[in-house]
């Protein structure tokens, strides 16, 4: 596994600390409430958290993937909603950061880094989740830019939004072409609504978007017209690198809390950790915690050495790490007994909020489909 | 004004072991940095920012070998010092408080131009509250405990002391050593920028030969240090029912009219 830098570790550090003083005591509320918790949205941005995989020149640290991924991971311990914003952010500036000028770079970079602007990746449809080459939403070119009309669907964070990264189809002579666009959020042809009902992650906000032919200068484009599948496909495993810590948090909070309470609950005259069936519950969650992480740092190996493969490692980290998670969660519930399945223990919640990493940035059975495309190349053609 | 903050390398107690004889096993321990003296740390640096333009703030700590962490320093660096200073000698392992208060009070003399000291309450290890009053001792210069706030107006430093059953307002002229208590100011969390500059941060390693310090001869041994025997529970609860509360509230009550009243 990779080891963590000096720096890296103190960061991580830094940020074990941010979660046992601040969110420790508010995880339980965002949760309740539903809001987007602007008092921890400032605590990260303060704390540099949104520059930590940035680049140098805006005003980031340019810390490992690896560092980047394990705060996402601890601050996904106490709130998965809280580490979204970490993946909210790297995934919405991946394209500028990635495929942006150095005039695009140097605007929107330094104040997503100083928190000061926040950004969403604006990407998914009714009808067409992971496929880019599915998009309906059209730019369609004008004097002086383009004109983007369309729905998009599940935008995380949307409400909160100053900028949007928008996927969008440009007709070029007949032929549709997937292009990426840096679009305001507060302009008044953006039509930002309520945001959905979640099962889980509340607190992360997940709207539809409405562009009611929203103009956009021709320095809005990201890269070429074309480029856009090519700068969607870095910028979802980036996310899908971020999903997969997120879900790592997941399982070893499942499996902290279940320890300290199977070694507190007592039946029978003997803590229940004693008892086979509890412990062995406990053993799976710590192997799958570790190899989560193994996953997770063989994906991050393979997206910043644009290995061949990267999407099937990336892919096999997502979908091992959220299958974990809702399995760890689902057996904290059980060890809970009763009182896992009331709002008291936070075992409810992470149950509630492990779901949704199996669906969100592809689903696990699109991640699964990915790995059997090159398995077939591999070993059956 | 030249502020200096001295912070003890002591073992992290969460990751000390107990051995089957009751001895402490601190193998593979690593060093963090006195939980008191991070409180003096960031009353030392509350005290600079408040003034960048005219205060600077030095770290300084003393001990044997073991203390040789880049982590810890650049701990102390990110919490607002601008330059850290390591004395490190086997000849300090064990030091006695009178021995590390002439170590520090050497160092002191030889980075010099020192107008002000921050000691911390007492150290995490041994929690004696010495350090500051005999190293104010052996420099000849005011020292002042149970420190609560402090101002600086020119050469004069106004300082709150809380005592036990008063607050008692002083002034003392600098150079002075001040050991401030744990409730002046709680520890930052540093910034990630405060972490990726501190490594940048000048750091002087020394012995006890560079700050020309003999230490003078110890006055105890330590014979033995064992953890002692847990005091066993009077009663143990495992359920919250109707019984066991009504049981726990009898016991409670027994307890109160008889040994606690």
């Amino acid at each position: 596994m990779y080891e963590l830098q000096e720096e890296e570790r103190m960061i991580l550090s830094m940020v074990d600390s941010v979660c046992t003083d601040i969110i420790a005591d508010r995880a339980a509320e965002i949760d309740e409430q539903d809001e987007f918790p602007q008092d921890i949205y400032d605590v990260l941005a303060e704390q540099g958290l949104f520059g930590l995989a940035m680049p140098e020149e805006q005003g980031g640290f340019a810390v490992s993937v690896n560092c980047w991924a394990q705060c996402v991971a601890r601050l996904a311990e106490e709130s998965p909603a809280v580490a979204l914003m970490l993946f909210v952010a790297a995934i919405g500036a991946d394209a500028i950061m990635t495929y942006g000028t150095d005039e695009q770079k140097n605007t929107y970079l330094p104040e997503i880094i100083a928190g000061e602007k926040k950004i969403s990746f604006a990407m998914t449809e009714p009808n067409a989740g992971s496929d880019v080459w599915s998009l309906t939403t059209s730019a369609k070119p004008t004097e002086n830019g383009y004109v983007i009309s369309g729905n998009k669907m599940f935008i995380s964070n949307a409400e909160v939004a100053d900028l949007f990264c928008v996927f969008a189809q440009v007709d070029v002579d007949g032929e549709r072409k997937p292009a990426a666009f840096i679009v305001d959020a507060h302009d008044e042809r953006v039509v930002i609504s309520a945001h959905e009902q979640k099962l889980g992650l509340h607190g992360s906000p997940t709207c539809p978007i409405f562009f009611d032919k929203v103009e956009v200068a021709s320095d809005a484009l990201i890269g070429e017209v074309g480029q856009g599948a090519q700068i969607a496909f870095h910028a979802l495993n980036r996310g899908r690198i971020a999903l997969a810590a997120t879900a790592l948090g997941i399982t070893r909070a499942s499996l902290k809390a279940s320890a300290t309470y199977a070694e507190g609950r007592k039946q029978f005259g003997q803590p229940v950790f004693d008892f086979e069936a509890v412990s062995f519950m406990l053993a799976d969650m710590r192997i799958a915690a570790t190899a989560s992480h193994g996953l997770i740092d063989d994906a991050i190996d393979a997206f910043v050495n644009d290995a061949r493969d990267v999407k099937e490692r990336v892919a096999a980290a997502k979908v091992f790490c959220s299958d974990a998670a809702q399995q760890a969660a689902t057996n904290a519930v059980q060890i809970h007994g009763g009182y896992g399945f009331c709002k008291e223990y936070p075992v409810e919640r992470y149950y509630r909020d492990a779901k949704a990493f199996t669906i969100l940035g592809g689903t696990n059975q699109i991640q699964r489909r990915i790995i059997a495309d090159e398995v077939r190349k591999q070993f059956a053609l | 004004m030249n502020v200096l903050v001295c912070f003890k390398s002591v073992y992290d107690d969460v990751a000390i072991r107990t051995n089957s004889d009751k001895t402490l096993d601190y193998q593979a321990v690593p060093h963090i940095v006195s939980l008191y003296d991070l409180n003096a740390i960031e009353a030392a640096a509350q005290f600079v920012e408040a003034d960048p333009e005219d205060r600077n703030l030095i770290a300084l700590t003393v001990g044997d070998t073991k203390i040789h962490d880049t982590t810890m320093r650049k701990n102390v660096a990110a919490r607002g010092a601008s330059e850290v200073y390591l004395v490190m000698d086997d000849a300090l392992e064990d030091a006695e408080t009178h021995q590390t208060a002439q170590a520090v009070a050497a160092a002191v003399k030889k980075i010099g131009d020192i107008d002000l000291i921050i000691c911390g309450d007492g150290s995490a290890d041994v929690y004696a509250h010495q350090m500051g009053i005999q190293l104010g001792e052996i420099l000849g210069i005011p020292n002042v405990n149970a420190v609560i706030d402090f101002k600086a107006e020119g050469n004069t430093i106004k300082v709150t002391r809380e005592l036990d059953e008063e607050i008692e307002h002083i002034e003392v002229q600098t150079p002075a050593v001040l050991s401030v208590l744990s409730d002046m100011a709680q520890p930052r969390i540093c910034q990630v920028k405060d972490i990726m500059t501190a490594g940048r941060k000048p750091v002087h390693e020394l012995t006890l030969a560079d700050i020309q310090c003999e230490l003078p001869a110890a006055q105890y041994q330590i014979l033995e240090t064992k953890v002692p025997e847990p005091t066993p529970r009077k009663m143990v609860f495992f359920e919250a029912t109707d019984e066991g509360i009504d049981q726990f509230i009898e016991q409670v009550h027994t307890y109160l009219t008889t040994e606690g009243a």
